[in-house]
């Protein structure tokens, strides 16, 4: 009987991991698509190169956070050399996780009055 | 003009990728090379001045800070797995000295306990050497699954020395009494086993690919 793996145990998540996570929380990427979504959602503020990317992408493989496709969404319109991720169950567990603990960091700055109220 | 100054990029970029450990840049390096074909494509797109230059800054100080890191994590990783087989050798190499040790006191003083549990020592021992040894070069060098190799050698090693024994008491049957070698055998292989067991548990764990920040 394997024991199942506790996303509190992973928390905190590196910014690079997180923003990947976020990045595949709604579809199916390859490395390009995560990199510029990422670039596109913080308006610049984070730009993943390519070692950042692909050394994170190598620890959520090895964990089990994201799994690589075996087949392109879409294969007419794509590249065939690029590889396709995909949340997990447990990537997608973690990053939940993450969001609440995200989310409750950001209540308690709210109460310290460190946030206006037009901030987030 | 403009596609030989990206080939020479692309090319570059391709040489640059040597700075990652070979097993990385093996699984990883294909992909890296096109999204930095993606981002300069991108890049060369724009009309603002000196944006290829602003994209080779990022991707020089990108590598440099994750070769450094990719290659820190190797070390640790090799590192960890050299802690685990010296720990695994010395546990071994303390059972066996320890039931060595048994052994010779048992036989010098004649205890009355010795009786059956020497042939169980006997067993532990010439068993747990050749087993063990093969079990670990098997291990490193086919890079198998340790606990799978483990139950199989030891099932052909203690099977192989109970047809010695057998052999060898066919001609003099005198000093062997075969119940108590084929039950202290018997004993000895599930020992192994779970020893083996217990470290492939314990070993299981070992190491985790850090993706917390703490």
């Amino acid at each position: 009987m394997t024991k199942e793996k506790n996303p509190e145990d992973l928390l905190p998540l590196t910014p690079a991991m997180f923003h990947i996570l976020l990045a595949l929380a709604d579809r199916d990427r390859h490395g390009y698509d995560i990199m510029r979504e990422v670039d596109e959602r913080t308006e610049g503020k984070v730009r993943m190169g390519p070692g950042t990317l692909y050394g994170s992408i190598k620890r959520m493989l090895q964990s089990g956070l994201i799994e690589e496709l075996g087949e392109r969404p879409d294969p007419e319109l794509d590249d065939e050399r690029r590889r396709y991720y995909r949340l997990s169950d447990f990537g997608y567990r973690l990053a939940v996780a993450e969001a609440e603990r995200l989310a409750r960091l950001v209540k308690t700055a709210r109460l310290k009055k460190l946030l206006s109220a037009r901030s987030v | 003009m403009q596609r030989t100054s990206s080939n020479i990029s692309f090319r570059l970029y391709e040489l640059l990728l040597f700075a990652y450990p070979s097993d990385f840049r093996r699984v990883f390096g294909p992909q890296m090379l096109q999204v930095f074909r993606d981002c300069y494509r991108a890049e060369q797109q724009g009309s603002r001045v000196g944006t290829i230059f602003r994209l080779w800054l990022h991707t020089l100080s990108d590598l440099i800070m994750s070769a450094a890191k990719e290659r820190g994590a190797r070390e640790n990783s090799f590192m960890n797995t050299l802690k685990k087989d010296l720990v695994g050798i010395f546990g071994f190499v303390l059972i066996i000295a320890l039931a060595l040790f048994l052994l010779s006191y048992g036989k010098k003083h004649g205890a009355a306990w010795f009786f059956v549990l020497g042939y169980f020592l006997d067993a532990l021992v010439s068993a747990g050497v050749v087993a063990n040894i093969i079990v670990f070069l098997l291990a490193k060098t086919a890079k198998l699954n340790s606990f799978r190799v483990a139950l199989r050698t030891l099932l052909v090693v203690h099977a192989a020395l109970l047809i010695v024994i057998a052999v060898i008491a066919v001609r003099d049957p005198s000093p062997f009494n075969a119940l108590n070698i084929v039950t202290a055998y018997i004993g000895s292989f599930l020992f192994w086993l779970g020893v083996h067991f217990a470290w492939a548990k314990s070993t299981q764990n070992w190491s985790h690919p850090e993706v917390s920040s703490q």
